[in-house]
């Protein structure tokens, strides 16, 4: 398992990559980091390799649509959209997390769960009964993103501005104005609160799943019975779970 | 099979892609046996690719068994193209269907492939028939046939020369019947069909072009052949991707 140090820097360029894998996967990552398109001058000098291999290895990967040509260079192609949308997503989290929820669920004795987007919902894909019992939060369980501290979490860091105002598309003005406000708080505290909105009687804390590369996956969310539960005792462990589980990602 | 070695580039991308496309539409697991055999490789070398991409994150292990990875998901989610059209549609889409009820989807053409980059669904229970990243043959879609129908014709041949597959008794599979049909599209603007992909569906689709009317994507309403009159939302359907398609351009232009 790589150190906390590891895990928390991005992932450098490696120095000159030696198998033609390492330097696919060495062009994909700074198109990537490019955030849209690169010259392959510039991708020859991010990642240590020599112009003409890079010129080689990039008409290869545009030859099979991992890149595509743009104006002033390459970008990411539509065969990486095609594969990212087939990889098995929940079933990685789910592992990764699960030994993760159970020990929150044991130092708390609340309510665990993790939970994925899907349009303008949030989606159960496991969950830990606590004091509060299994239901409603069961595994496949809907709930509107908008309102819950899951949903919260997630939009906070969800690098697509669509997905966003969609969720939130059925507010008014003024009060989409407060929940993008609330969505900057929430980034800030890598955390979210739902104080009985989504569910009377119930408080619950969420924080983000990300991945090594701080693409956000999806969020664990703690719920316990308002008044009974201390969202400030809840909150730094829910968030120390949230870290864990990115690591335990990233050292697959 | 290649007799380059493993460490020739163009050979490694080959294998590469192989594995990668030796997984299905769903989310299931492969051994490296299964995976070999789809992607027509030695077990060895699949063997020696898997620990690679492993090691890299590109796919993930889980036993015995294999699975596409959690960085092909970050670096999906990167793509910039899916991901600018999906900003600009996802509000025409919304509108599109609070006029119609029915479910809409936006697609790109591929190959002789339309890939799906946006969905918003008409009732939240309808059984879906594609989804994001998924792929549907062009010719047998109104989706293909709106983009195929603004395309040059090299392109549009390059579809025709190849098999044209029969999805139900209703499929296009003549091209001669294909290209009149999108000398009709172009005209009206919108391609329609009726249980062409699938038995009890219907669709109409209109294409997104570009300032310089090369076509980029088309938008859709489908539907249960009970729900959904192709013709009575072309005019929706249309207006739609116009709307679209001048949304695009003054986003290029900014």
């Amino acid at each position: 398992m790589p150190s906390l140090a590891e895990w928390n820097t991005t992932p450098a360029t490696p120095a000159r990559p030696v198998s033609v894998l390492d330097r696919i996967i060495a062009i994909l990552d700074a198109v990537k980091e490019s955030a849209g398109s690169i010259t392959i001058t510039d991708l020859a000098s991010r990642t240590a390799m020599p112009k003409s291999t890079v010129s080689r290895l990039v008409a290869e990967l545009v030859s099979q649509r991992y890149l595509s040509r743009t104006e002033d260079g390459v970008a990411l192609g539509l065969r990486l959209f095609e594969l990212g949308a087939r990889a098995s997503l929940p079933r990685r989290l789910v592992a990764a997390a699960a030994p993760v929820l159970r020990n929150l669920r044991d130092v708390t004795g609340e309510r665990v769960g993790l939970w994925v987007q899907q349009g303008t919902d949030m989606v159960s894909i496991a969950a830990v009964a606590g004091r509060l019992p299994m239901l409603p939060t069961r595994a496949g369980m809907r709930s509107p993103a908008l309102t819950t501290a899951s949903g919260k979490a997630y939009l906070a860091f969800c690098a697509d501005p669509a997905v966003v105002s969609r969720v939130s598309a059925p507010l008014p003005e003024d009060d989409a104005d407060s929940f993008r406000r609330e969505l900057a708080d929430v980034r800030a505290a890598v955390m979210a609160t739902d104080m009985e909105a989504s569910y009377p009687g119930i408080l619950a804390v969420a924080t983000p799943v990300l991945s090594s590369d701080r693409v956000v996956l999806g969020a664990i969310s703690i719920a316990g019975p308002s008044g009974a539960m201390d969202p400030d005792r809840v909150a730094p462990l829910v968030r120390a779970a949230g870290s864990t589980v990115t690591r335990r990602l990233a050292a697959a | 099979m290649r007799t380059a070695s493993w460490n020739e580039s163009v050979s490694v991308l080959d294998r590469v892609t192989a594995v990668f496309d030796a997984f299905g539409e769903q989310d299931e697991g492969l051994g490296v046996s299964e995976l070999a055999r789809r992607a027509n490789l030695p077990k060895s070398t699949v063997s020696r690719i898997a620990a690679d991409l492993v090691a890299q994150r590109f796919l993930d292990r889980d036993g015995d068994l294999l699975y596409l990875g959690i960085r092909l998901f970050e670096l999906g989610q990167t793509v910039e193209q899916p991901r600018t059209l999906r900003r600009l549609a996802l509000p025409v889409m919304s509108e599109l269907r609070g006029i119609t009820g029915q479910t809409v989807h936006l697609a790109v053409l591929e190959g002789a492939d339309v890939v799906f980059v946006a969905i918003v669904r008409g009732q939240p229970t309808a059984s879906p028939l594609a989804r994001i990243g998924g792929r549907l043959p062009a010719h047998a879609t109104a989706l293909g046939k709106a983009i195929l129908a603004f395309s040059p014709s090299t392109e549009v041949n390059t579809i025709t020369s190849g098999e044209l597959e029969k999805r139900t008794p209703h499929t296009i599979s003549d091209p001669a019947l294909l290209m009149r049909e999108l000398v009709g599209i172009r005209r009206l603007g919108a391609a329609t069909e009726k249980e062409e992909c699938a038995v009890g569906r219907a669709c109409t689709a209109s294409p997104i072009l570009d300032h310089g009317g090369v076509p980029v994507a088309a938008i859709s309403v489908a539907g249960s052949i009970e729900d959904l009159d192709p013709d009575r939302v072309a005019p929706a359907v249309r207006a739609a991707a116009m709307t679209l398609s001048r949304r695009l351009s003054s986003d290029r232009g900014a």
